[in-house]
C-alpha cells in the first residue's frame, strides 16, 4: 500500500510545484490532515488568489463565513425552484447544504484568505445549474461517494484488512499524514484521487454533471490566472485531475452557459449547522464519521500546545475517559480496571496494526472489548452508543451579527430565549407544561404546535391530551421533547416567504390550506390545529369552512366535522379561546347530518359502527 | 496425524507455525510462542509466502469475516484479562480459540469442556487417591487439571462452553483470574501456585442454547468479551464451506473434487434462511434451528461423503435430504418453513436463473 501511495511519479501527471502559476491542492472535505497541509502550502506558496470549490452564487457569504464571530459548524443552505422546468417536468423545489466545520480545508482556505487579504472566491456552477446539468441529485454539496465508495478502494480495504474506507483513510491519511512532509502527503492524495478518478466509469462522471462543472471551474481558474501570479485551487480531489487537464490544454475547454435566476428562484443563506448533521453516519454523503472526534484533534493541532505525534493519543484517551464518565451517569459501572484494560487494548492494537497513533477505530475497539460485558447486542451496546454520541459531538455553530437575519428564524430564537428553551446544542430536551395553570406554558404549547405544523421536526408531544385523536383528554399537563436541528432552520427558511413570524406564517399557511380542502373532516381538523396553535381564523377562513360544509355530501366526513366542532365547543373555555366560532359550524354540520340520516338506513356493516358513533355525538349535545 | 480423526491445530499447521517462528522478528510477550503480529498472520493469513527449510510456506487464512475481532482477541490475551468468545452456535468460536491457543502457546489441547456435571477438580486439580492414602497430601499425589497446567507452564487454558457449567463452579475462576494464584490448602506451605507469564484463559459460550447458566458479574469483569457473529458475506461463507470441506476430505482420504457451485448454492440457502430475507428482498420465515456455517459445512460434507462412497457425483437430492435433516431437528414448524422457502425463493430462482437452482427446486419432494 505504501508503495502505491508514495509514488512520486504522480507529479508527472499532476504537477505540484511552488513555482507554478496555478497550483492544485486536492482535498477531502472536512479532513483535518488536508487542512493541516493546506495551511503549510499557503505559507510556502504565498498565493495571491485562492479559489475554492463551491457554488459561485455563494460568494456573497464569504465575509460572513470568515468573520471572527462566526463559529463552525455552519452551512450554506441553497435552494432552487425549478419553475421553468429545466430539470424535468415536475417543477420541484430543490435544496442542499454545504457545511463548513473547523476541520474543513475550504473553510480554512477562506479564513486564511481573509486574514492575509488574499483574493478568493468560489468557482463552481451555481446550485441551480449543477442540478440542471446532472441526472443525480444529492442533498449535500460536494457529495464524495466517488472517493469513498469506489470499487478500487473496496479491493484495497480487503487487501489491507481494513473494515471500511473510513478506517483506511484514517490510518493512511489522517494519522500517517501528520507525520509526513507536505509534498509527500500531497503526492499520496493525488495518487489516491487519480486512481479513484481513472477507476470511475465515465457514465457516472457524466451523470453527476462533473464534466460541465469542471469546464466551468476551469474557465474561472484560467480567468483568475490572467490577473494573478499565484493561484491556489482547493477542490475535492476527485476533480483535480480533470481540472488540470482542462487548464493545461490537454482537454478542450468549452464555455458553459448559465441561466440568470432571480432570488425567488435560486438563493443561498448562511445558517448554523451541527456536528450531528455533518456526521457521515447520519447520511451526510461528504462527511467524515464522528466529526467531533476529528474536531478535537484539529483543535489540538492548531493550538500547537502538544506535539503532533501525541495528538491522537491524547484525544483517544480524553474521549475514553469521557465515555466512562457518561456511562457512570447512565448507571453503567465502568471501573478503573476497565479503563486501564481499554488503554492497553488500543495501544496493543496500534502495535499489531502498525499504526503510529491510535485513532477512532482503536477507540471503538477498546470500548467494545473492555466496556461491554457480555454478548454485544441492542441491550448491551450502551457504551458504544455513548461513545458514538461523544465522538460525533453535540455542538451547533454560531453566525456573526452581520449574517442576514431571516425574520422567522430571528422570531424563533427570540421565542426560545423568552421561554428559556435550550437550543444551543443538539441534545434532546424535555419540558413539562402546566398549560391551564400558567399562561406562559400555554404559549409554549402553542409554539410547539406551530413548529409541528410547519414540519420543522423541532418538537414532539410525549404526553398530554391528544385532541385530534381523542386520547387522554383528561390530562391537564403536557410533556414535550424538543431539539433544534439543521432541519428546523431549513424548514423555517423554506416557509419564510409566508411571513416574518412563526404565528404569521402559520396563519397564512392555514389560510392557504383551507382553500385546498374539500372535505368537512379535513377542514374541521385544520380548525382544531389552528385552535391548538392559538391562531385565530380569518373571515375568509370561516367563509370557506362554511362553503365546505355546504358542499360536502359525505355523511362520515360531516360526522367527523361534528365531532371536532363539538369538542372545540367544549374545550374553548378551558383553553381561553372563547372567541373561536364553533356553535355555528356545529349547527351546520348537525343540520346536514339530520338531512342525510334517513339515507344511512342501508349503510353496510363495515360502516355501521361509525354511523352509530356519529349519532351518539348528535345525542350528546 | 494420519490416524487422528481431528488432529489438533498445532499438528495440522505445524509447518506454518514453524515457519512463522523461524522468521518472527516481532516483540513477544514473555513465554509466547509467536509475537502478536505473527499470531495475527497465522490466523488471518498472508499474501507473502515464507521461505523456510528450502521451500516457500504459504500462510492460509483460517478465520474469516472479522479481522479486527482477531486482533482484539490477541491483545486481550497479552493482557491481564481473560478472553470470552460468545455467540450463536456454529460461528467458529472453538476454532478461533484453538487457533489462538496454538499460535500463542504452541498447544491447543489444554482444555476444560464445560458441562452440567463439570466440577472444580476437573478445572483445577484432583488427587490420585491411592497415593494420597499412601503418602498423604503431597505434590506427587496431585493430578493437575488444565487450569493448574496452564498456570504452571505459562500456557493458554481453554474453557469450552463455560456457561454450561454451574454458576458456582464458574466462579471458582474468579480468584485465579484476579490474583493469578491457585491455593491448594492440602499442601499447606507448598500450596500456592503462581501463574507463569503466558498463562491466560479463553472461554467460549453459546448464548442461545438451552441449559446455559448466566455468568456472574464478578466473573464477567475478569474477561474481555468478543461476540463472534455469523458471517454476513455470502462469498465468505462459501469460501469457508469450501475450505473446511476440503480439509475434512483430505483427512478422510476422500478424493472427490468439491463442487464450488453446490457450495455457493448451499451458502446462499443458509444465508437467506438465517437472515430471513432472500437476495431479491423476499421475506422468509426463519427456522428456529441453528443455521450456522458449521451446519452448512456438515451438510455439504455429508453429501460429499455420500457421493464418494455410493454415487459417482454430488447429488442435489442427497443435499436436500441432508438439509432437511439438519434444519428440521426440533419442531415440525421448521419443515413447513423450509418447504415455504422452496416454494417461494427457490422456485423464483429456478424460473429466473435455471441451472442448478432449477435442479435444486426439483428436489423439494424430499422435504418430509
Amino acid at each position: 500500500m505504501e508503495r502505491i501511495l508514495r509514488n512520486k511519479e504522480i507529479f508527472e501527471v499532476i504537477p505540484f510545484d511552488y513555482s507554478q502559476k496555478i497550483l492544485y491542492f486536492p482535498i477531502r472535505h472536512h479532513s483535518p490532515v488536508c487542512s493541516f497541509h493546506l495551511l503549510n502550502v499557503i505559507e510556502e506558496y504565498k498565493p495571491d488568489c485562492i479559489l475554492v470549490e463551491g457554488p459561485q452564487n455563494s460568494d456573497k457569504l464569504i465575509p460572513i463565513l470568515t468573520h471572527e464571530d462566526t463559529k463552525p459548524p455552519v452551512a450554506f443552505y441553497y435552494y432552487y425552484k425549478d419553475t421553468q422546468k429545466l430539470i424535468n417536468e415536475n417543477a420541484e423545489d430543490y435544496k442542499c447544504y454545504y457545511p463548513f466545520l473547523n476541520t474543513s480545508p475550504e473553510y480554512n482556505a477562506l479564513v486564511q484568505a481573509a486574514r492575509k487579504n488574499i483574493d478568493c472566491g468560489f468557482i463552481d456552477l451555481p446550485y441551480g445549474e449543477i442540478l440542471i446539468n446532472s441526472s443525480k441529485q444529492s442533498n449535500a454539496y460536494g457529495d464524495e461517494h466517488n472517493l469513498t465508495e469506489s470499487k478500487f478502494f473496496e479491493k484495497v480495504c480487503e487487501k489491507t484488512g481494513m473494515r471500511s474506507f473510513e478506517e483506511f483513510w484514517e490510518n493512511y491519511f489522517e494519522i500517517k499524514g501528520l507525520y509526513m512532509p507536505t509534498d509527500e502527503f500531497v503526492a499520496n492524495m493525488m495518487t489516491y484521487c487519480y486512481l479513484t478518478r481513472t477507476n470511475t466509469p465515465q457514465e457516472n462522471i457524466i451523470a453527476e454533471g462533473c464534466h460541465v462543472r469542471e469546464q466551468y471551474m476551469a474557465e474561472n481558474i484560467l480567468r483568475a490566472a490572467e490577473t494573478h501570479q499565484r493561484v491556489l485551487v482547493v477542490t475535492g480531489g476527485f476533480h483535480t485531475y480533470g481540472l488540470h487537464r482542462l487548464t493545461s490544454g490537454q482537454d478542450k475547454l468549452k464555455k458553459v452557459k448559465v441561466h440568470k435566476f432571480n432570488e425567488k428562484v435560486q438563493n443561498v443563506y448562511a445558517m448554523i449547522y451541527s456536528f450531528e448533521a455533518a456526521d457521515a453516519l447520519n447520511g451526510y454523503a461528504s462527511g467524515m464519521q464522528n466529526p467531533g472526534f476529528y474536531d478535537k484533534a484539529w483543535k489540538s493541532i492548531i493550538s500547537g500546545e502538544e506535539s503532533i505525534f501525541e495528538i491522537y493519543d491524547n484525544v483517544v484517551l480524553d474521549i475514553l475517559l469521557q465515555c466512562a464518565k457518561e456511562c457512570a451517569k447512565e448507571k453503567l459501572l465502568i471501573t478503573m480496571s476497565d479503563i486501564s484494560s481499554a488503554v492497553t487494548m488500543y495501544k496493543g492494537l496500534c502495535s499489531v496494526r502498525d499504526k503510529k497513533s491510535p485513532g477512532l477505530y482503536e477507540l471503538y475497539d477498546s470500548v467494545q472489548s473492555c466496556f461491554v460485558k457480555g454478548e454485544l447486542n441492542a441491550a448491551s451496546d450502551l457504551p458504544l452508543r455513548i461513545l458514538s454520541r461523544i465522538a460525533t459531538g453535540n455542538e451547533i455553530g454560531e453566525l456573526c451579527g452581520e449574517a442576514e437575519k431571516i425574520p422567522v428564524i430571528q422570531d424563533f430564537e427570540e421565542q426560545c430565549k423568552k421561554y428559556r428553551l435550550k437550543v444551543d446544542n443538539i441534545l434532546e430536551q424535555e419540558v413539562e407544561l402546566d398549560i391551564f395553570a400558567k399562561p406562559s406554558h400555554m404559549e409554549m404549547s402553542r409554539l410547539f404546535y406551530r413548529m409541528g405544523y410547519l414540519k420543522t421536526e423541532f418538537s414532539r408531544r410525549l404526553k398530554g391530551a391528544d385532541i385530534l385523536n381523542n386520547k387522554d383528554r383528561s390530562r391537564i399537563r403536557e410533556t414535550w421533547e424538543y431539539k433544534r436541528t439543521v432541519h428546523t432552520d431549513s424548514a423555517l427558511i423554506d416557509v419564510s416567504v409566508y411571513g416574518a413570524t412563526i404565528e404569521e406564517i402559520c396563519k397564512v399557511m392555514s389560510a392557504h390550506q383551507i382553500k385546498e380542502e374539500q372535505k368537512c373532516s379535513e377542514a374541521s381538523k385544520l380548525y382544531v390545529e389552528c385552535f391548538l396553535m392559538g391562531i385565530g381564523v380569518t373571515n375568509e377562513f370561516a367563509v370557506k369552512t362554511d362553503e365546505i360544509i355546504i358542499n360536502d355530501g359525505d355523511f362520515f366526513s360531516l360526522g367527523k366535522g361534528l365531532y371536532y366542532f363539538n369538542m372545540l365547543d367544549t374545550l374553548k373555555k378551558m383553553y381561553n379561546a372563547e372567541g373561536i366560532v364553533t356553535e355555528y359550524f356545529l349547527e351546520k354540520c348537525f343540520q346536514k347530518i339530520l338531512i342525510m340520516l334517513p339515507s344511512m338506513m342501508n349503510v353496510d356493516s363495515d360502516h355501521a359502527d361509525e354511523c352509530i358513533k356519529i349519532c351518539r355525538i348528535r345525542k350528546s349535545f | 496425524m494420519e490416524n487422528f480423526i481431528k488432529p489438533p491445530v498445532e499438528v495440522r499447521y505445524a509447518e506454518e507455525l514453524a515457519a512463522l517462528k523461524a522468521t518472527d522478528t516481532g516483540r513477544k510477550p514473555e513465554n509466547w510462542y509467536l509475537s502478536p503480529k505473527a499470531v495475527r498472520t497465522f490466523i488471518l493469513g498472508s499474501n507473502k509466502g515464507i521461505k523456510y527449510n528450502g521451500k516457500v510456506v504459504n500462510i492460509k487464512k483460517k478465520f474469516f469475516g472479522n479481522d479486527a475481532l482477531v486482533e482484539r482477541c490477541i491483545i486481550t490475551l497479552a493482557g491481564s484479562r481473560g478472553l470470552m468468545l460468545v455467540g450463536e452456535p456454529g460461528t467458529a468460536k472453538t476454532m478461533l480459540s484453538e487457533l489462538l491457543s496454538a499460535a500463542i502457546s504452541g498447544t491447543s489441547t489444554n482444555t476444560v469442556q464445560g458441562t452440567a456435571g463439570t466440577t472444580e477438580d476437573m478445572i483445577k486439580y484432583s488427587w490420585n487417591y491411592a497415593l494420597l492414602l499412601a503418602k498423604g497430601p503431597v505434590k506427587e499425589a496431585l493430578v493437575p487439571s488444565p487450569l493448574y497446567v496452564g498456570m504452571t507452564k505459562g500456557i493458554i487454558t481453554r474453557f469450552e462452553e463455560i456457561t454450561r457449567t454451574p454458576a458456582e463452579i464458574q466462579d471458582s475462576l474468579i480468584s485465579v483470574m484476579s490474583d493469578k494464584v491457585l491455593n491448594i490448602p492440602e499442601l499447606e506451605d507448598d500450596g500456592l501456585v503462581f501463574a507463569k507469564s503466558g498463562f491466560n484463559i479463553i472461554g467460549t459460550a453459546n448464548i442461545r442454547d438451552k441449559g446455559v447458566n448466566e455468568m456472574s458479574s464478578a466473573l464477567k469483569r475478569r474477561f474481555n468479551f468478543e461476540t463472534v457473529n455469523p458471517v454476513k458475506d455470502v462469498r465468505l461463507e462459501k469460501q469457508i464451506i469450501l475450505n473446511e470441506v476440503e480439509q475434512n476430505a483430505i483427512a478422510d482420504h476422500i478424493e472427490m473434487p468439491v463442487d464450488t457451485d453446490v457450495a455457493e448454492l448451499l451458502a446462499i440457502t443458509y444465508h437467506e434462511l438465517r437472515e430471513g430475507v432472500s437476495e431479491s428482498g423476499m421475506k422468509i420465515d426463519k427456522p428456529s434451528a441453528v443455521m450456522s456455517t458449521a451446519e452448512a459445512v456438515s451438510v455439504f460434507y455429508q453429501t460429499l461423503s455420500n457421493a464418494w462412497y455410493y454415487e459417482e457425483k454430488i447429488s442435489l437430492a442427497e443435499l436436500t435430504q441432508n438439509l432437511n435433516n439438519a434444519v428440521c431437528k426440533d419442531t415440525k414448524d421448521d419443515l413447513e418453513k423450509l418447504k415455504a422457502y422452496f416454494n417461494t425463493v427457490v422456485k423464483f430462482k429456478a424460473e429466473k436463473l435455471g441451472g442448478i437452482w432449477k435442479e435444486f427446486y426439483e428436489t423439494k419432494k424430499y422435504l418430509k
